[in-house]
């Protein structure tokens, strides 16, 4: 056992060589075909082969050597502020990757300094002929731009389109804005099939010479929703903790979730004031190990669906749909998920001190001050 | 002396100041240590051995008629400045300097007439409003006064209102420290009367209770406010004194953790008009939110007695506000600043109306802040392992904590655990240069997956296995293909790869001190190889810098 994770070993470098969405594949190579292509804007769950795809099209376009010389670059720019934003980028003769997302509220500076210079120093020697015109610029996560960001990009595709391609990566397409998504040729990367996951997953092991009996493979499948990344990892977890992988083993949740599920389970206790406290410095953890907020309000939400009864859940998802509303309006989360989980802990008290009478109407009670 | 308000007890400060002043020159010769005071009414209560004394108390309360009194009492001639006068470090040094080390003329002469021997005339100086020692022109002055103090040979009495400012607190390290409290109502009621009787002005009792309330006890407040009304008037009444008090009423600024107790307190904001509810906010509107989210869950509403449920749906209600209020919070900062009387209501108001009643446990403090900024920390220390490793992988900073942690962390610690000998730790070393890690990063990468209730694997590796990886990571790190580096090393390596690279050394001369002491001790290193993992840091920092040679060579 050693090298890379696996995830990252059985990566497939070509598009003739992915395990899923063959018909897109020969799309993309088709268009490689044709010399020119248009800004690409690649789109779907995380961990679905977005940057996977997008990287094997370069190669495509560029070939191979070319696109495994990567170097490290490190750029600074000034805001209009005076305040200095440092940008790490990866980059090969031919592309430069970036997530401006990362600059926070400087992102506009970001995407108008990267792309005006890269596009404005053309490739010496490169020549008029065929896809090497112009460069290629990645940029990740643009669903995480600003407004502001978004903005400031649509013109600068049209204005270097000569000298430079985009190719954005992102998870969804609702928050980036509908002038950038008329500017690309949008891409979908939907996430594997369990058929498909299961294939992968017997192929790696396979690779790496060890034995996957059937129901852990598809506990892997359900545990990472579908998630490559995730899926590939947790085999190597399993792989770990306990070699050879047996029959019937339980897949661990990531440690996480196990913190999210066990503090929704504090929630259907009874209420005290310290068992508040304690629910918060919980939802402070996670908070701390950076797990995303609305990541938290889902799973927290999914774990408690499961043990409530059937009129309780119509009024939990009400509850939660508010407060994830309110979690992007706001702007600190902790309020919101604290909010939310003593909605739901005076909801079931309710429901619990009715006696357990079927026609309950919470709604009275409450939408009247859902302010 | 003893008809200073509120100062007559035999524990009173005045008396303490008295003894203390009394004393001080005896305790000059015999040398006495002060006993510094960790936290008020802890030391010595006796104050002997301080060179000064610091005099503290809301204005007002004859502090300053104290320290007077006080000097004549003991016998003292004093020379008082104040903020009027100018106060800067230089201006200090002139002046005061002198006198410090000065006996006064009088003494001089009466010495050389032979009558008199110089302990009987004493002088001492008061530095009234110290905390108004602040600003461009009084530069230095509390840090001068200080080093005075140090080497003074006569008592310094200094006075200030606010003992929690950060300068004042400095002082209050070399002084001995005399808070002095509001007087209570019954004891300027007495001496007010006193002062009615003389001034032939007639008043009932419940008037003069109402004036010196108004006045939040401030003793020359209320003698202003007496004369003023009895200008006119020799006999002051009831309804009428009423009003006037209510006009005259000094605003007082209370700190956030007054503010809080006092908007769940039911007792105080029965009182309160929604415009004085409302007031609670806005003495912090940054820090009052806070406050009132961190302490709403122990408030025990006194209309909920009537079980725990009620309670949870009168904090459930109370939350709604309290989010309603932080949306409107997140607008008012995008330039709607004239919202903030919304938020004043929804942050602080409301939720505090529904629970009104008492707090059933001590006043936190936020804890918010202190999360968001290890939070902020946190953040920033996975971006740069994601920087580092985003070369081999693909996917956000965000898929690199919630997925390849977890995993990478096992992959990094469990071979540790498991095979102790060295395959264990070659494995790691491996992973490590795959993904093109530095020693910090692994430890960043431990840090980040520690969960509370999850036991800490890093606990049961063995120091001598630890050891033996940093040793096998340093031996082998110069082949990492390209190089990675923070802070003020990147920019060095920017430098090393653009200018040329002859002299390191010089290089890191242009670079800040602790540069040149990491250059020093490469150099060390690298002439005592074998001096083990002792300083790790500059081991790693010698493996990024023979990397940027390497890279200069290509």
């Amino acid at each position: 056992m050693s090298g890379k994770l696996w995830v990252d070993k059985h990566r497939p470098h070509r598009l003739n060589q992915m395990s899923y969405h063959d018909s897109q594949a020969k799309q993309l190579i088709a268009l490689k075909e044709g010399c020119d292509f248009p800004h690409l804007l690649f789109y779907g769950p995380s961990g679905a082969g977005k940057k996977t795809r997008a990287m094997a099209f370069l190669r495509e376009v560029y070939g191979e050597s070319a696109i495994d010389k990567l170097r490290f670059e490190h750029m600074e720019m000034k805001a209009p502020s005076g305040a200095k934003v440092e940008l790490k980028a990866i980059a090969t003769n031919y592309h430069v990757d970036v997530t401006p997302s990362n600059c926070g509220i400087h992102d506009r500076v970001v995407i108008q300094e990267v792309i005006k210079n890269l596009a404005s120093t053309a490739r010496i020697g490169s020549g008029t002929s065929g896809s090497k015109r112009f460069k290629v610029v990645i940029m990740n996560e643009v669903d995480r731009l600003t407004k502001d960001a978004q903005h400031a990009l649509r013109r600068t595709m049209e204005k270097y389109v000569s000298s430079c391609r985009l190719i954005l990566i992102c998870t969804s397409t609702s928050r980036v804005i509908p002038a950038i998504r008329s500017r690309c040729l949008p891409i979908r990367v939907a996430a594997p099939t369990k058929q498909e996951m299961l294939h992968v997953l017997n192929e790696v092991a396979h690779k790496e010479g060890i034995t996957l009996p059937e129901d852990v493979a598809e506990k892997i499948v359900v545990k990472s929703e579908r998630n490559m990344r995730r899926a590939l990892l947790m085999l190597e977890a399993c792989h770990v903790t306990q070699k050879p992988i047996s029959k019937g083993q339980a897949v661990p949740s990531l440690p996480w979730q196990q913190y999210i599920q066990e503090t929704a389970q504090l929630a259907f206790q009874d209420y005290n004031s310290e068992r508040l406290m304690k629910i918060r410095e919980r939802l402070y953890q996670l908070q701390i190990h950076l797990i995303p907020s609305t990541t938290i309000m889902t799973t927290l939400v999914d774990e408690l669906l499961e043990a409530l009864p059937g009129k309780l859940k119509l009024e939990l998802v009400k509850i939660a749909a508010t407060y994830e509303h309110r979690l992007q309006l706001g702007s600190k989360d902790i309020f919101h998920l604290e909010a939310f989980i003593i909605q739901f802990m005076s909801l079931n008290q309710r429901y619990k001190d009715s006696g357990l009478v079927d026609h309950l109407d919470f709604t009275s009670d409450m939408d009247d001050e859902y302010i | 002396m003893n008809k200073i308000i509120g100062q007559t007890g035999d524990k009173s400060n005045a008396n303490k100041l008295l003894t203390w002043l009394k004393n001080w020159h005896k305790h000059r010769k015999l040398g006495t240590k002060p006993v510094p005071s960790f936290g008020y009414g802890r030391g010595d209560p006796s104050g002997a051995g301080f060179r000064a004394a610091l005099l503290s108390g809301p204005p007002g309360i004859g502090k300053t008629t104290t320290a007077v009194l006080v000097c004549k009492e003991a016998g003292f001639t004093f020379v008082e400045t104040n903020a009027s006068d100018s106060r800067n470090k230089k201006i200090l040094q002139d002046t005061l300097k002198q006198a410090l080390g000065n006996t006064t003329m009088m003494d001089y002469m009466n010495r050389e007439a032979g009558q008199s021997k110089s302990s009987h005339v004493k002088h001492c100086i008061i530095m009234d409003e110290v905390d108004g020692m602040s600003g461009n022109e009084d530069r230095g002055g509390v840090q001068e006064l200080i080093q005075l103090i140090k080497n003074s040979l006569i008592p310094v009495i200094c006075i200030c209102n606010d003992r929690q400012h950060q300068k004042i607190r400095s002082l209050g390290n070399h002084c001995f420290d005399l808070r002095f409290q509001k007087p209570r109502v019954e004891q300027i009621k007495a001496a007010m009367s006193t002062v009615c009787f003389k001034e032939g002005i007639q008043i009932d009792g419940s008037s003069l209770s109402n004036i010196i309330e108004s006045s939040n006890h401030d003793v020359r407040q209320i003698l202003h406010n007496l004369s003023v009304w009895s200008a006119s008037c020799k006999s002051l009444q009831g309804k009428q004194i009423k009003d006037d008090s209510n006009k005259a009423k000094k605003d007082f600024k209370i700190d956030a953790f007054t503010a809080c107790r006092m908007a769940f307190s039911q007792s105080e904001t029965a009182k309160m008009s929604l415009k004085d509810k409302s007031d609670l906010f806005f003495y912090d509107y940054s820090l009052h939110p806070l406050f009132i989210q961190e302490n709403y869950i122990s408030a025990s509403p006194h209309a909920g007695r009537d079980g725990a449920g009620n309670t949870l749906h009168r904090l459930a209600k109370a939350a709604r506000y309290i989010c309603t209020g932080d949306v409107i919070s997140k607008a008012i900062r995008s330039d709607k600043w004239g919202l903030l009387p919304m938020q004043a209501m929804f942050s602080s108001v409301l939720p505090c109306e529904v629970l009104s009643g008492h707090l059933s446990q001590r006043i936190e403090f936020p804890k918010w802040l202190g999360k968001f900024s290890s939070t902020n920390k946190n953040s920033r220390l996975n971006k740069e392992l994601f920087t580092h490793m985003s070369l081999n992988i693909s996917g956000t900073a965000q898929n690199v904590n919630m997925d390849y942690l977890p995993v990478l962390k096992d992959r990094l610690i469990v071979p540790l655990v498991h095979d102790k000998q060295t395959d264990g730790v070659k494995q790691v070393v491996d992973l490590m240069e795959e993904y093109d890690l530095l020693k910090d990063d692994y430890d960043n990468i431990l840090e980040l997956t520690v969960w509370p209730g999850l036991t800490d694997l890093r606990s049961q590796v063995e120091s001598k296995t630890k050891a033996a990886m940093t040793r096998c990571y340093n031996k082998s790190s110069h082949k990492l293909h390209y190089s990675t580096v923070t802070g003020s090393l990147k920019k060095r390596q920017s430098r090393a790869s653009n200018d040329d690279l002859d002299d390191e050394v010089s290089e890191s001369d242009n670079d800040s001190d602790e540069e040149v002491i990491k250059a020093l001790k490469v150099k060390s290193d690298k002439s005592t190889t074998k001096s083990k993992d002792s300083k790790p840091k500059a081991k790693a920092s010698s493996s990024r810098k023979s990397k940027a040679t390497d890279k200069k060579k290509k």
